[in-house]
């Protein structure tokens, strides 16, 4: 094989692997430092100044506003407590303990991150609660009495978990899956 | 046909190593070269000292896996000059302000628990205004204040007020919208 044609397959195959895997692992989730609570996700360093260089490149490039750790946690969820991915087709309810926050938002998303209709999030002062204190929300795409949100039309979708004002978001780490709200998914269409 | 398979061996090996150099290369520059970053999408749009309001959907320039109880308003700085002095009203219910660098890291994050009278007072200086201002003593009058001396010269201030009820949504919008952002003039 000629030296020329050994140089240009050399570059080819660097900038192709270089691009793809810089692509790939900057957009969709960070992949380091992921704390898992249960079936919930969250990534702790993203709210400080000592987030790693994956993590900057993926918030720079969605654009993202991350919550500061001093504001508050966010979790994600894409899964429910089986280990299943969540789709729009089944109903699923969420509910049972909290983690203490001053105020914690519940919110639907697409994988895409957009909202669909105008109700796609509860927050904790408008859920309605059993007399122990404990908050059931229904997702699905027909209509539920009680604590209700609407799913996406269709496809997968993400789920939000935002605690505001969480002692928990010094050390998200401490947080027990027991204290986590539960996820269990119903019938499917 | 083994010094081909040989030198295919080694073109392949250069390109890999080739490649592992191109990727951190175009990681670790990301957030210079992004265009889609909160920064490049609000500061081109924002005056010096202006403050706007950010819509919660993920198209029209607003911002992805927003929490849609919560109103959003931002400000960009740049401290090179002169530092930035902010003064946010806190909504009745949850309230918070976040500082964040060019290159999307949060810098500072402060709930409404520091406010004063129900608005947060925070001015983002460097290092060198910083000790500026306690040298000509200005230190003692400012006591109400947050100082934050911010390690980056340019990006957002962000501030966020929760709308416990969707009907106090355009509230919590007006509340958010009311921060002020000015370069301090000396």
């Amino acid at each position: 094989m000629p030296a020329i044609l050994c140089i240009l397959m050399t570059f080819a195959i660097g900038a192709l692997t270089g691009v793809l895997s810089a692509d790939w692992a900057t957009s969709g989730r960070p992949p380091l430092g992921a704390l898992s609570v249960g079936s919930w996700v969250t990534w702790p360093a993203l709210g400080g100044r000592d987030v790693d260089p994956y993590a900057r490149a993926i918030t720079v490039r969605s654009g993202a506003l991350p919550l500061g750790t001093g504001e508050g946690l966010e979790f994600l969820a894409a899964w429910d407590d089986a280990g299943r991915p969540l789709q729009a087709a089944c109903s699923y309810r969420v509910g049972g303990a909290m983690p203490a926050a001053r105020a914690w938002t519940l919110t639907v998303y697409d994988t895409a991150g957009r909202m669909h209709g105008p109700r796609a999030g509860l927050t904790s002062a408008e859920v309605l609660r059993a007399p122990s204190g404990e908050a059931q929300i229904a997702l699905s795409r027909r209509v539920s009495p009680g604590n209700w949100l609407p799913l996406p039309p269709a496809g997968r979708f993400v789920l939000a978990l935002r605690l505001y004002d969480s002692p928990q978001s010094a050390d998200a780490a401490a947080i027990e899956p027991a204290a986590m709200p539960r996820i269990v998914r119903g019938d499917c269409t | 046909m083994r010094r081909l398979v040989g030198s295919f061996a080694i073109a392949l090996a250069a390109g890999l190593v080739l490649g592992g150099m191109t990727h951190l290369a175009i990681v670790l520059a990301m957030p210079t070269l992004a265009g889609n970053s909160a920064y490049d999408r609000h500061a081109a749009a924002l005056a010096p000292g202006e403050t706007r309001l950010l819509t919660e959907q993920a198209d029209d320039g607003g911002v992805p896996f927003a929490d849609p109880a919560v109103a959003m308003a931002v400000c960009a700085f740049d401290i090179t000059d002169a530092p930035l002095r902010v003064s946010a009203p806190m909504p009745e219910g949850f309230g918070s302000l976040s500082v964040h660098g060019r290159d999307g890291t949060v810098l500072y994050s402060v709930t409404d628990r520091t406010a004063v009278d129900g608005v947060v007072s925070l001015i983002v200086m460097t290092r060198q205004q910083h000790d500026e201002a306690l040298a000509t003593g200005r230190g003692d009058e400012a006591s109400q204040e947050l100082r934050f001396v911010s390690p980056r010269m340019q990006g957002l201030v962000v501030v966020r007020a929760l709308a416990a009820y969707p009907s106090g949504l355009p509230e919590a919008r007006e509340r958010a919208a009311a921060m002020e952002c000015m370069g301090e003039a000396d």
